[in-house]
């Protein structure tokens, strides 16, 4: 503990620096407390309560401004703001000359109007958003010293418990919301009390006080408040005592009309408060530092508070009120004294502090008035509280132990009250020499003062709180409470009920006092263990863990590995597609087995000839070919179904694609290596690839299995002849019923041609001296075949294109026939040759020809008024039999000229420029 | 092809018309040196563009016999994209012309993605659906590599190009199978076959799931993400803004409109689907996201938890589900213009840096920007108050509405996990250990871009600036 007895280097002396604010300044940002003071005790004595203002806010989701101040809200407005007066004027001396006064001062206020909005909102949707603002605002004041690790720790520990449970307890109103159709708080209370107890509210009760005891460190998740005492002290004595973590208590209490004699609420209130009323203060035990003392003593204080919140009877809720109004007045004062102590004496540390009477008289003064509050002795306002709570467990339904939690709340109570009080002040027993301590400046003394006098003003004429505290209970009860009269000074001495009500715990109280420091060494091993397996150890250690967690799951999903991601993306696809297979193939009956026809096994044995040879080969020209072999393999399967159409153009498109393939890659040989690379994923590739046609394969029998919807190939079949005089489907489709589709993709072919062109030159130029070796020798033989096969595969290709509207062929396939012809050429003399002999002789303006002829072939039907590629028909009679000729013809060849200038134009390139520049070098 | 068709369709006319004069313009001129005067006068006709749209629009039209659709849903995305793409642009200047990547081919290839991501949320055909789409893509492919001597840049733009066309054939599948069970690639005539049947015909189902895929790879959604954190941390930082902001718009814009526009019908059947997507979304972003140093890989994470979100809105299937996702994507695009205005500007030396760690005690040095950014991550976050926590609650109350009360729950959880990383970097500007981090200085135009989007987080909390209403029109106007 030796490290905190250092002068707490945040809280800038005043004689360092004064960068601080001045003493108008201070001034006028303790005025804000002071008015809202000001206007809560107007309103205690002169406004009929409850006061409600409402306005429509995002009416969409029903939420809207609406505020309601009744005696709860009142109650609580009156610790905000009084208990704020009293920490904003402490702040303005404790901070004196540092440079974070201003920030300090900025972030109380916020708190404070958020917690005023969180008091009196009527709105559930509101109340959660003050909330959730408190928490926040708590984050960033105790996180002010910023400098210290533990107080960057605690502030995220204390953010992170209570953001989570205002998240449960969100979910919990919301389904308030839903069961009764508002989100006006003080309906869904009314509606609770009137329905009674259903599961679902149940649950919603279950989600809310999650949220209340995270918002009051209610046992389990106690942990937090302890350690935010890193926060500066004014901090401390307002949020973490005063005002933020009543909260959960206040709204506990807002729900006790409704729910307040529902089992699942008296039950698990008294059980969790009572548990946090007892191990809370003993925990007091665990700790050296008195603001840590005080801390847990605070955790307990709340604990009581739940338990009576769980009480039935209205004289629990009248001790509700009176509890939060004297812890209010004596903790606050503590925690200042405590922060003087800090500054006087420079440590909190108990074991180095005693006898500080002498040098700090004031602070000693304040302490003792604060102590005996806390501590309960008759004419201070802590004695009439025991009196109240006394009568409030008088009542039936009180669980057995809540008694004995109580007992050992209040001796333990009375001990650190004497710790406070007494040990610091007026007692050594650790024989420290006095350490050269002195008395903090009035700004400091004043607060503590004035805030424990009170509680003892109203020890001598509690009458003055009767009716704010009824007030209190009127809200909580569904009736109010009749006229109480509360312990007048005369009754509070009465030896005998002295003795009744706290001379046990009294005498309890001070033996603990006594012990203290025994007491601590036995009892920190035990606490020890019960740490390693408490809350806040499965807390550090599940934040611990999600950066881990996080990096696993980072590092398994996201690797940067292109072939991975492309596995996942399989993966999930098969996930889906498994999802809907098992429906698609309920009452599927499997296609009767049939011996496949020999061409039909032919092209089926190519095709898996194909697909495994490129999983295993590893050169990249045999890939392709061996990629090819799908291709044509597929083109004799569609042969041997019927489709010779499209098995002459997959045929066609194959043997193009294979030679563009080859050629890129032999223009691109320079840079990479003609080998891939063994792929250590490849078993499961494999796999995956196997289960995505499985997949695909059982879908394709499901959908065959089903009656086949015949409406599209029905109505090209039956408008094909008659509307477009041809009977090649697949044609007539292409050049007639969707012609501009067509017309754009030959806009397409001419237009990356055009595109690609610079590329390729620029591409060609840099592997110019690869191209040299490749195409260093002739094929004498390919000479003297080149010129005729070249002629007849041209005739072939007009053919094709002619007889394409009623027969297999049209323009799309004789466009690619002639692409092979040119290739033959430029492979035989050059593509320099092969393109002077293209029409034009230049593959540049054949495509443009093309898709001009092809786009013009449309127009004439438009300056008739038709649609746009509405092809027009004419007969010309010849005698023996009629000539139709078409506009459809004219389009037909623009895209077997588009696709033979473009689609050669790129192969031309590819090849062209090796041989070109294969010349070239030869001369130099 | 009348004119009434042509007025339908005539700002994405007009815009390309503008691409390929700036094109045309830019190479007959100064080439890169006019780059500056075409951005601004870009952004200055998507401005222009957005006003006119959202000003003058009313009803719903189609045009080309239902190919494009210009209804209330389509201008509300429309008005988000153009303005959104205008700011990142706006943004990307300065930084661009100091690295010396300002070419004029980028905002031509800005202006060619916005035609078609404005095409993509008002198409009402499958045809129209993917000329857009592979409008917008390709541009999209050719911005992600701009920077071509980094291999960075370029492995992000082969990536995304290889696993975007793997997407396309998956769609363009999905494409063919309800073509040709439903008889029709119009939306129209696809949910009318959808309606007439009591189950979904069994092609149509495939052909839903397969577009399904391929929508989810557009919007980033898990398990169809993989690209995002790559292409955002390799594209030069304007790029990632831009990826993370319009095109979002337009894919969900896109995935909405074919949803309920051809699938309205069989809400049954994709929701669940759509659901499953939202969750592992929301949890993937939120849990990688923690792991990651670098700032634009966390906003990639980011943005996969967000799409997440806002697919919860989606899964709802019901009107206010789409209202929900619109001012949920409202939102998430404001918000992240705000960030990336932040993240262009962190530099240090000149040199851009991405580690958020350079952000410790970056308040102490730059107090308001530290609170702009503080206000942003706290949106992002979904923190109440402030506006991120309303896009949160709109899209969780309607997966709640819609019977999915387990999805809202589990967006709860996932939005707590996914609070930790933003608070981090909140948690490194104030608390952080003091060293040196990032230089101080701000262009003009980032720090009204951040302030002006931080301003909105707060002051949007009184009334969401009316969005509320217009979203809700646009809704009814899809979903009927």
């Amino acid at each position: 503990m030796a490290d905190a007895t250092h002068a707490d280097p945040d809280h800038a002396h005043a004689d360092t620096a004064h960068a601080g604010l001045s003493l108008v300044a201070c001034a006028l940002w303790i005025a804000l407390p002071a008015s809202v003071l000001a206007a809560v005790l107007w309103l205690a004595t002169h406004g009929p309560l409850p006061v409600a203002v409402s306005r429509d806010w995002v009416p969409a989701l029903g939420v809207s401004f609406a505020f309601r101040i009744d005696g709860l809200s009142l109650m609580m407005l009156l610790l905000i703001s009084g208990i704020g007066v009293a920490v904003f004027s402490y702040a303005g001396a404790y901070m004196a000359g540092d440079p974070k006064q201003v920030r300090l001062y900025g972030l109380l206020t916020a708190f404070m109007l958020a917690m005023a909005g969180a008091v009196t909102a009527d709105d559930v949707i509101l109340l959660f958003l003050f909330w959730e603002a408190t928490s926040i605002l708590s984050f960033l004041l105790v996180g002010l010293k910023h400098d210290k690790p533990e107080a960057r720790k605690s502030a995220q520990q204390a953010l992170l418990v209570t953001g989570t449970g205002g998240l449960a307890l969100l979910a919990g109103l919301l389904i308030l919301v839903q069961q009764f159709g508002t989100t006006q708080l003080s309906a869904i209370v009314a509606g609770m009390a009137d329905s009674g107890p259903t599961p679902l509210s149940n649950a919603a009760l279950l989600l809310i006080f999650v949220g209340c005891f995270t918002k009051s460190a209610q046992f389990p998740f106690h942990f937090w408040l302890p350690n935010a005492m890193a926060a500066p002290t004014p901090v401390s004595a307002y949020l973490h005592s005063a005002t933020m973590v009543k909260l959960g208590v206040f709204l506990l209490a807002r729900f006790d009309a409704g729910a307040g004699e529902w089992p699942l609420w008296t039950m698990l209130l008294q059980a969790v408060g009572s548990i946090t009323a007892a191990w809370g203060m003993t925990l007091a035990l665990s700790e050296r530092d008195l603001k840590r003392i005080l801390a847990w003593s605070t955790v307990a204080t709340l604990g009581t508070l739940v338990v009576l919140v769980g009480l039935p009877g209205p004289e629990a809720s009248l001790a509700v009120g009176s509890l939060l109004l004297a812890h209010a007045l004596y903790k606050a004062p503590l925690f200042f004294v405590a922060g003087n102590v800090d500054h006087g004496a420079g440590t909190r540390i108990i074991d180095n502090l005693g006898n500080l009477r002498r040098s700090m008289p004031l602070t000693a003064v304040a302490a003792a008035l604060a102590g005996l509050s806390m501590a309960g002795l008759p004419l201070s306002f802590g004695y009439v509280v025991k009196v109240v709570t006394y009568e409030a467990k008088a009542v039936e339904g009180v669980l057995t132990w809540v008694p004995l939690a109580n007992q050992i709340f209040t001796a333990l109570a009375v001990a650190v009250a004497g710790t406070a009080a007494i040990r610091l002040f007026w007692w050594n027993p650790g024989g420290v020499e006095a350490p050269a301590a002195h008395e903090c400046s009035w700004g400091m003394v004043l607060p503590p003062l004035v805030v424990a006098g009170a509680g003892l003003v109203l020890g001598f004429y509690p009458g003055i709180v009767t009716e704010l505290l009824l007030g209190v209970a009127g809200a909580m009860e569904t009736t109010r409470p009749g006229v109480v009269a509360l312990p007048t000074p005369a009754e509070q001495l009465n030896p005998a009920d002295i003795w009744g009500t706290v001379g046990a715990t009294l005498l309890a109280g001070g033996f603990i006092l006594y012990f203290w420091d025994f007491l601590h060494r036995v009892l920190m091993r035990p606490f020890a263990v019960v740490a390693r397996m408490g809350a806040r150890a499965f807390f550090d250690a599940s934040l611990a863990a999600l950066p881990r967690i996080a990096a696993r799951v980072t590092r398994g999903l996201q690797h940067g590995n292109g072939p991975r991601y492309m596995m996942l993306a399989v993966v999930a696809t098969l996930a889906a597609l498994a999802a809907v297979l098992p429906r698609a193939l309920a009452d599927v009956a499997l296609p009767v087995w049939e011996a496949p026809s020999a061409g039909l096994a032919t092209g089926v044995a190519m095709i898996v000839a194909g697909a495994v040879a490129v999983l295993l080969l590893r050169d990249r020209f045999v890939l392709i070919l061996a990629a090819g072999l799908v291709g044509y393999g597929s083109a004799v399967v569609f042969l041997f179904l019927g489709a010779p159409d499209v098995a002459f153009t997959q045929f066609v498109v194959e043997t193009v694609f294979v030679i563009i393939a080859a050629a890129v890659l032999i223009a691109l040989r320079g840079g990479g290596k003609a080998q891939v690379h063994a792929d250590r994923s490849m078993p499961v590739a494999l796999l995956l690839a196997g289960a995505l046609a499985s997949a695909v394969t059982a879908l394709l029998v499901a959908v065959i299995a089903r009656p086949f919807d015949p409406v599209l190939s029905d109505y090209f079949g039956s408008v094909s002849v008659p509307e477009a005089f041809g009977r090649n489907v697949v044609n007539v489709i292409l050049v007639d019923f969707r012609a501009v589709d067509t017309l754009g993709e030959i806009t397409v072919i001419a237009l990356s041609f055009m595109a690609a062109l610079p590329l390729l030159q620029r591409l060609m130029a840099s592997t110019a001296d690869i191209a040299t070796q490749a195409g260093g020798r002739r094929v004498v033989m390919l000479d003297v075949v080149a010129g005729p096969l070249y002629r007849v595969i041209l005739i072939a290709s007009i053919v094709v294109y002619f007889r394409g509207h009623n027969e297999p062929g049209g323009g799309f396939i004789g466009g690619l026939l002639a692409v092979t012809a040119t290739i033959l050429w430029a492979i035989a003399h050059g593509s320099r040759a092969a393109e002077a002999r293209l029409p034009f002789g230049n593959a540049l303006v054949l495509t443009a020809a093309g898709f001009g002829l092809g786009a013009a072939a449309g127009l004439p039907a438009w300056l008739y008024g038709l649609p746009y590629m509405t092809h027009l028909w004419a007969t010309i009679p010849l005698g023996i039999t009629d000539l139709k000729v078409s506009t459809v013809y004219l389009f037909d060849l623009g895209v077997y000229l588009a696709v033979w200038g473009g689609l050669g134009g790129y192969v031309l390139h590819l090849l062209g420029r090796m041989r070109q520049d294969d010349r070239e070098g030869s001369v130099t | 092809m009348t004119a009434a068709d042509l007025n339908v369709i005539l700002p994405e006319l007009l815009l390309a018309i503008f691409a390929m004069g700036a094109l045309l313009g830019g190479v007959y001129t100064g080439k890169d040196r006019v780059a500056p005067l075409v951005l601004w006068a870009t952004a200055a006709v998507f401005v222009a563009f957005a006003l006119w749209i959202g000003v003058t629009g009313t009803g719903s039209r189609t045009a080309f016999n239902g190919m494009v659709v210009d209804d209330a849903f389509a201008r509300f995305a429309k008005v988000m994209i153009l303005v959104s793409a205008a700011a990142v642009l706006l943004m990307s200047e300065g930084y661009m012309e100091r690295r010396g990547i300002l070419r004029f081919e980028y905002p031509v290839l800005v202006v060619l993605a916005v035609i078609g991501m404005m095409l993509m949320v008002s198409a009402g055909d499958l045809i129209a659906l993917y000329m857009a789409l592979e409008l917008q893509s390709l541009a999209l492919y050719v911005v992600a590599s701009l920077r071509r001597d980094s291999a960075k840049s370029t492995e992000a733009g082969l990536k995304y190009f290889i696993l975007g066309a793997l997407s396309s054939g998956m769609l363009l599948y999905g494409a063919s199978l309800t073509y040709g069970f439903a008889g029709t690639t119009s939306f129209a005539g696809i949910i009318e076959a959808v309606r007439a049947t009591e189950d979904l015909p069994l092609g149509l189902l495939f052909g839903l799931v397969f577009l399904i895929t391929g929508f989810a790879f557009k919007v980033s959604a898990v398990p169809f993400h993989m690209w995002t954190p790559d292409v955002y941390e390799g594209s030069p930082t304007p790029v990632t803004a831009f990826f993370a902001t319009a095109p979002k718009v337009a894919a969900m814009g896109l995935f909405a409109r074919v949803m309920h526009d051809a699938f309205g019908g069989a809400t049954g059947d994709w929701q669940q689907v759509v659901a499953l997507l939202s969750v592992a979304s929301m949890f993937l972003g939120a849990i990688a996201a923690i792991g990651q140093r670098n700032i634009k890989r966390l906003m990639a994470y980011s943005s996969i938890a967000h799409m997440g979100f806002a697919l919860m809105g989606l899964a709802a299937g019901t009107a206010f589900g789409v209202q929900a996702m619109l001012i949920y994507m409202a939102i998430y695009v404001t918000m992240n213009v705000g960030t990336f205005a932040f993240i262009l500007a962190m530099e240090k030396d000149g040199q851009p840096v991405t580690d958020i760690r350079s952000l410790q005690m970056y308040s102490k040095r730059e107090p308001l920007k530290a609170l702009a950014v503080l206000v942003l991550m706290f949106s992002l976050a979904g923190v109440p108050p402030l506006v991120g926590f309303f896009g949160k609650f709109y899209v969780l109350r309607a997966a709640y509405d819609a019977g999915l009360a387990w999805l809202a729950v589990a967006g709860v959880i996932a939005s707590v996990i996914g609070a930790y990383y933003y608070l981090r970097i909140v948690f490194f500007m104030y608390f952080g250990e003091d060293r040196e981090g990032i230089d101080g200085g701000m262009p003009p135009v980032l720090w009204g871009a951040l302030m002006a989007s931080a301003a909105v987080m707060v002051l949007g909390v009184v009334n969401l600036f009316g969005i509320e209403g217009v979203a809700a029109a646009a809704a009814a106007a899809l979903v009927n």
